[in-house]
């Protein structure tokens, strides 16, 4: 059998270094027109293998990417945020990415997303939560991995990557336990959004722990207030800290608390969740959970990944912990 | 003597970086399949010959100590036992090998606990079961090592902690007695003894509102300090359906329930955590909340390897999904 021409055996004939050849070959700068006919047609003669020099990298993947157009909003938003770090993470893995939003009357009719057509993507991951039978409509079609990015939906079978809501809300209510405070409100929808709901039972379960009852009052779980669509109702006797369901709630919150003539902290403690509140002047002051967006779009891109080659077949929700970041929302208020 | 071909003297002449000759050499990504044959080809050329100390890396064979309180090993049959079993399997898997130590309730209480392993040569710690906050304390501050704590947690250290899902997992077991049409179901268990208890009544507390069941009850089945002995009386009025914190719990309530002539699941339905490893009477299975303790095992193999090698830094608190095993404990009722 004919041994595979080199490089070297090319440079041999020619009389000239392995590198010139090899720039001459790929049309690099540093060798002269007449040299580079010469490579050329030594290579050809040779039966030199061009195909070894300018095949596309193996497994290049194209990655679809849908999120919920009611999550995007304007301007700059969490999710958008999240897509960003999905958008990195995936050139990380040499992947592209193709963006898709759905918009809420496409998500209500069961319309299939475009990316879903003609087989252009290896995989899919969905930001955001996405209606069960809208998110079931989609695996009907689809014949590609998908990922799952801050939710879960068991029945579908698709791994998740999540913050972990109950943990984290624990962490941050025990931070004001901590600096000495027992009368703790909470803020945000807890029946309509899993995500939001493990999060009350993070401030539940350490409100059981110390023993420190939960004053009905104090919990404040409009949709509407949540979405910002409807005015907070304040209690006439306000608790001394406020937990909030997201940064969002805490800075509708803090407006609402200036309007009144509270000060923060000083009259009366927030925390947040997401370390995520663009364009509020609570962002430098407010004391939160982080949610790190950069690690979970990364776990999420390389749980695809190795979907997409075949690699991984196990379904599992990863939920990512993270820590709490310490501004200047909370009074220390322990004798 | 000839001068030894050094992988800079390649990246000279290729015109690229050290660091690429490097990954080419060892079969890395990041280069061009362009500059990749070039550097082959020089390498041949040159008869660079790479020095091997890689190889070592494979062969390695690490020690982990493992730590496990008395009152775990004492009960019998003992699921931490069994969590060890599946941790020293992983382990050898991995070319691991571990020394277990088990330390009692003197040791435990001690300030300045004295364990062997400070002295002994191990590359990583297994903290298997929660253990009381000061010796936590003691073996985290003197430990040289990584440490992983399996299937407990404290949010206030920074290390790892691998658990099992008991909030996510109890709400489950309890929305399986509410889809048979149960309502009036007490949780068997003292959430503020353990973590974990804590973490299930929570679970089984968001299964209730979520379905907008406001009747709560609690039979405590141990003290808030203690060993972990389980007592408790059944309530006068009996409910309909029973969810148990843990097996042991679950088997003292089986029996209470037959001698008091009680049909289960007739009578009344019960929904367990965490597998029992005796057997039930009568080919009774419990519908149970189970994990599996081999994946487990391999998170927290893989999680203390990765710190060991100082890969990655602590991810603080993974949690391990299970499933809900069907048994025969839970009958349909009418509404």
């Amino acid at each position: 059998m004919a041994r595979t021409v080199k490089l070297k055996d090319i440079a041999n004939e020619l009389g000239t270094s392995i590198v010139t050849v090899s720039n001459a070959l790929s049309g690099k700068k540093g060798v002269s027109e007449a040299i580079r006919t010469q490579v050329i047609e030594k290579a050809k003669e040779l039966g030199y293998d061009y195909t070894r020099q300018d095949k596309s990298p193996k497994g290049k993947v194209t990655i679809g990417v849908i999120v919920s157009g009611q999550y995007i909003g304007i301007g700059t938003s969490f999710y958008w945020t999240m897509y960003q770090q999905v958008v990195w993470a995936a050139s990380t893995f040499k992947a592209l990415t193709t963006l898709e939003i759905i918009s809420t009357e496409k998500e209500k009719q069961l319309e299939p997303p475009r990316l879903t057509a003609d087989g252009s993507i290896d995989g899919l991951i969905v930001i955001g939560k996405l209606e069960k039978e809208y998110l079931e409509r989609i695996l009907k079609i689809l014949q590609v991995p998908v990922v799952l990015l801050d939710f879960r939906c068991e029945e579908s079978g698709c791994s998740s990557v999540m913050s972990n809501n109950y943990i984290g809300m624990y962490k941050i209510t025990r931070y004001l336990l901590k600096k000495g405070h027992r009368n703790i409100g909470f803020v945000g929808e807890v029946e309509t959004n899993e995500n939001l709901c493990d999060r009350y039972f993070g401030y539940r379960k350490v409100m059981e722990e110390w023993g420190v009852p939960v004053n009905k009052e104090w919990v404040i779980a409009d949709p509407m207030v949540v979405s910002q669509r409807a005015a907070i109702s304040l209690p006439k006797a306000l608790p001394t800290a406020f937990v909030c369901c997201n940064d969002y709630v805490a800075g509708f919150l803090y407006d609402r608390l200036s309007q009144m003539g509270y000060r923060v902290p000083e009259d009366i403690s927030l925390v947040g969740y997401d370390n995520y509140l663009y364009g509020h002047s609570l962002a430098k002051k407010l004391t939160t959970y982080n949610v790190d967006m950069k690690e979970m779009a990364t776990a999420a891109v390389k749980m695809l990944v190795k979907k997409i080659n075949g690699k991984s077949d196990y379904y599992n929700i990863v939920y990512l912990d993270s820590q709490i970041v310490e501004r200047d929302s909370v009074k220390n208020i322990k004798e | 003597m000839e001068k030894k071909v050094t992988m800079q003297m390649i990246a000279q002449r290729a015109g690229v970086s050290v660091v690429t000759v490097s990954n080419v050499l060892s079969g890395k990504k990041g280069a061009s399949d362009e500059v990749r044959n070039l550097i082959y080809a020089l390498a041949e050329e040159t008869g660079y010959q790479k020095s091997t100390p890689k190889a070592k890396e494979a062969e390695q064979t690490y020690r982990f100590g493992v730590l496990i309180a008395e009152r775990y090993v004492k009960e019998y049959p003992s699921f931490y036992m069994h969590i060890y079993k599946e941790i020293a399997q992983e382990s050898a898997k991995r070319g691991g090998l571990t020394i277990l130590e088990v330390i009692d309730e003197t040791c435990e209480r001690l300030t300045d606990p004295v364990y062997k392993f400070a002295d002994a040569e191990i590359d990583g710690l297994f903290i298997i079961g929660e253990m009381s906050p000061l010796f936590l304390d003691s073996v985290r501050e003197n430990s040289k090592v990584p440490v992983v704590g399996v299937d407990f947690y404290d949010v206030d250290k920074d290390m790892d902690y691998i658990i099992t899902d008991s909030f996510r997992g109890m709400q489950k077991a309890t929305e399986r007695l509410i889809e048979c049409g149960h309502e009036d179901i007490a949780f068997l268990g003292t959430p503020r003894a353990t973590n974990s208890i804590m973490d299930r009544y929570m679970g089984y507390c968001k299964a209730l509102l979520l379905n907008h069941i406001d009747k709560t009850s609690v039979i405590c089945d141990r003290s808030i300090v203690g060993s972990g002995v389980i007592k408790f009386d059944l309530p006068a009025k009996l409910p309909t359906a029973f969810v148990c914190n843990c097996e042991r719990s679950t088997g003292i309530l089986i029996e209470k329930l037959r001698e008091k002539g009680v049909r289960i699941p007739e009578d009344v339905s019960i929904v367990a955590f965490d597998r029992f490893f005796d057997e039930y009477p009568d080919g009774m299975e419990v519908t149970t909340y189970e994990i599996d303790e081999n994946v487990l095992a391999r998170v927290s193999v893989n999680t203390l390897l990765k710190r060991i090698g100082g890969k990655v830094k602590s991810v603080g608190i993974r949690t391990v999904d299970g499933i809900l095993k069907e048994g025969n404990t839970v009958k349909r009722r009418d509404r």
